[in-house]
């Protein structure tokens, strides 16, 4: 070999290994947890196709998330890798969170019951976890958590979204059904909250039970539920939504219904058309042809593409940074909803319009023109700065 | 002899003169064509009175719309079929359908017009179109959702935008691979070069700002935020853009801020917001850059503005979700 050969293979030899150093791409792991047996994904219930329910795993939303963010992943020279796993009981996805050195990003799709008790276990420091299917409000106020992210709305940010549909329309005055579980009692609560934010009068409230005894009728007949006082509207809370499926037309007056049946505030909508939307819902409907797009797999999705639009920011994949550019109100994150989202600071919940919805058409997105915040509009539906009990 | 020449000559200039002039009058009408995504139609309005005088039902959602080289042909792209229709300017009806991928947005011909390049939202790629063939020929993986689409004016190289992936892929259109993604502000849609090329400005929705990329190296050079008074950061949401010949002026359609940006191009500053309708999204210049038309999309109206003093003349119903507008002049 002659020395310019020698030179040229050197440098051919150079250029290679600087390549192979470039192109070596960081890896950041998302871990996506559930349990085994959620009952909230019972087939029976998914089969009625209840409002506000989930109606499969969002699993499936978050894999369109990391789809969507491979390029951006090749761009910025990082591995988002999704990972997940699934768990018997509460107790074992706990003390995987606190043992795991592999991960610190989590998607977590757990009941308000069972995201309480994560809440409480949470003995690693430098964790983040998402929330995607708990709307608890205490989770957000009295025992929020720095640790947990929120995309899926508080029950407060919910009913707030009903109160300014129900002053636009001057239907003031409302009858309040609630049913006997825990959730029922709060998101009545957090409707009464709304009310008297708002003006709304709630003239009459009544418990109801799921039965057919003759003796209980003042509280399983519908008709005799609804219909003592005068009012515009009634609102249900069913949470668990088998008594509110045959709430509407057994009322005794013609009063629509709103809250868990009826006109509900959901974070997405199938039906949704702008702001790119209906291509987000085609892309889930490609990849589960059984359903379509939930609130739950909205919250999944986001939560994804929250933390790559993080990274995207800051540059970094390391805790502390994704921490900070997540709570930065110039997250400037695209949800496909109008507008750009960001996290409250006060309580790590993804401030977003609400879509009030009946089963199969979108009546109004919320906050409704009109409801003026001081800093950011969106923040009209929940607690605000002002009003929230969280402490991090 | 001489006299028997020059009025030969006479006659060929005569001849050529009215040549010149028939093609001059069947083009340049000056008509606007506007694009109706709910309404399936190409409204047709009169410059002078800005009445609509006709409606050309084309397939369903047309958005984007670009002339041939001569003008004698506007393309539409119909998301919802699937199809570029081709409009004939001379008698205003639809001559011609091309079947693209699903869902075609934006769209542009390549330099010597024997392809469109055309972003399939639907299946996240750049179809290249051949158009002697009617067929996509081949096409070039994309972030999700491509929208807006330019090429260079020597034909080498296509930009094209995710709006998903916040990126502009820098495609090499001879070996039709991505050379560059260039990472850019959030929802990034539509583009426009200085007329000298240096610079491409792509605008970006969701975080309110213009990007500007150095076409030579393809690196960042400015980012440009805007902020109609009396608006919040998180309602400008900037979609169209045009330059003037000059590379002087830029004219910007911001989206719910509802009011176009009158940018100085040079300095990067910006001279004036003129209010609009609701959520402008595509402008265009007429020839002599003394009007500027705006599409707005929840107003369902386009609103005419007279550059010499960045008045609104007036703004006309055309019908559901306009998208984008253009001038035969």
């Amino acid at each position: 070999m002659t020395k310019i050969e020698n030179l040229k293979v050197l440098i051919i030899s150079f250029i290679l290994i600087s390549l192979t150093f470039i192109v070596q791409a960081k890896d950041l792991k998302i871990a996506y947890l559930d349990l085994t047996d959620d009952p909230r994904y019972d087939e029976n219930l998914i089969y009625a196709r209840i409002q506000l329910k989930p109606t499969g795993r969002p699993l499936i939303a978050v894999k369109i998330a990391e789809e969507e963010s491979k390029m951006m992943g090749d761009a910025l020279g990082i591995n988002f890798i999704l990972e997940n796993f699934s768990f018997d009981n509460i107790d074992n996805l706990n003390s995987f969170i606190n043992k795991n050195d592999e991960n610190f990003i989590y998607i977590v799709d757990l009941s308000s019951a069972d995201l309480k008790n994560l809440n409480q276990n949470i003995s690693k420091e430098e964790v983040i976890i998402f929330n995607v299917s708990s709307s608890d409000n205490l989770l957000r106020n009295e025992n929020c958590n720095k640790k947990i992210f929120h995309t899926i709305p508080s029950y407060n940010m919910l009913t707030d979204s009903l109160g300014q549909f129900l002053i636009k329309k001057n239907w003031k005055k409302v009858i309040l059904l609630k049913g006997p579980h825990e959730e029922d009692i709060q998101f009545a609560q957090s409707f009464k909250n709304s009310s008297k934010k708002m003006g709304i009068q709630i003239v009459e409230e009544k418990d109801f039970i799921l039965s057919n005894d003759p003796r209980e009728r003042e509280q399983n007949n519908i008709a005799l539920l609804s219909g003592d006082k005068k009012h515009d509207v009634i609102f249900l809370s069913d949470t668990e939504g088998e008594f509110g499926r045959y709430v509407p037309y057994n009322t005794k007056l013609p009063r629509p219904i709103i809250g868990t049946t009826g006109l509900t505030p959901e974070t997405w909508h199938w039906s949704f058309e702008r702001h790119g939307a209906p291509q987000l819902n085609s892309r889930f409907e490609k990849k589960e042809t059984n359903r379509r797009m939930s609130g739950y797999d909205y919250a999944a999705w986001i939560s994804f593409k929250s933390i790559v639009k993080a990274v995207k920011n800051t540059r970094s994949i390391l805790y502390e940074d994704i921490v900070k550019a997540l709570t930065d109100k110039n997250l400037r994150l695209d949800g496909f909803k109008g507008g750009s989202l960001s996290f409250r600071e006060w309580n790590n919940q993804l401030r977003q319009p609400i879509l009030l919805s009946t089963h199969n058409a979108l009546i109004e997105k919320t906050p409704i023109k009109g409801f003026l915040h001081e800093i950011n509009d969106m923040d009209t539906l929940g607690k605000d700065l002002k009003e929230t009990k969280c402490k991090f | 002899m001489i006299n028997l020449i020059l009025n030969k000559v006479t006659a060929v200039v005569f001849i050529f003169f009215i040549i010149l002039t028939s093609a001059v009058s069947s083009k340049d009408t000056g008509l606007i064509f506007v694009s109706n995504e709910k309404s399936h139609e190409v409204m047709v309005i009169d410059p002078d009175t800005y009445e609509i005088i006709k409606s050309i039902k084309t397939s369903k959602r047309p958005r984007d719309l670009e002339w041939n080289s001569d003008k004698s042909k506007l393309y539409v792209a119909c998301g919802d079929d699937d199809i570029i229709d081709v409009i004939d300017i001379e008698t205003l009806e639809i001559v011609d359908q091309i079947d693209t991928g699903p869902s075609p947005e934006v769209f542009v011909f390549s330099p010597d017009e024997k392809l469109i390049y055309v972003s399939n939202e639907e299946d996240s790629s750049l179809g290249i179109l051949d158009l002697e063939e009617g067929i996509i020929m081949n096409s070039v993986p994309t972030g999700a959702e491509p929208e807006g689409v330019i090429t260079s004016k020597d034909g080498k190289t296509i930009y094209v935008t995710s709006e998903v992936a916040d990126m502009v892929h820098v495609i090499n259109a001879d070996e039709l691979f991505v050379e560059k993604n260039i990472i850019v502000g959030t929802r990034p849609r539509r583009f426009a070069f200085t007329p000298d090329e240096k610079e491409l400005w792509v605008t970006a929705e969701l975080s309110g700002e213009v990007w500007i990329i150095d076409t030579s190296n393809h690196e960042i050079i400015d980012v440009m935020k805007f902020l109609p008074p009396g608006f919040r950061e998180e309602d400008v949401t900037p979609v169209g853009l045009t330059m003037n010949k000059e590379g002087t002026l830029t004219y910007l359609s911001l989206g719910r801020a509802n009011h176009i940006a009158v940018v100085d191009t040079i300095k990067r500053e910006v001279l004036d917001y003129i209010l609009v309708g609701s959520r402008a999204w595509e402008v265009a210049l007429t020839r002599d850059e003394e009007k500027l038309f705006v599409a707005n999309g929840l107003s369902d109206d386009v609103t005419i503005i007279n550059l010499k003093n960045n008045t609104v003349i007036k703004s006309i119903p055309v019908g559901r979700v306009p998208h984008t507008v253009v001038i035969d002049d």
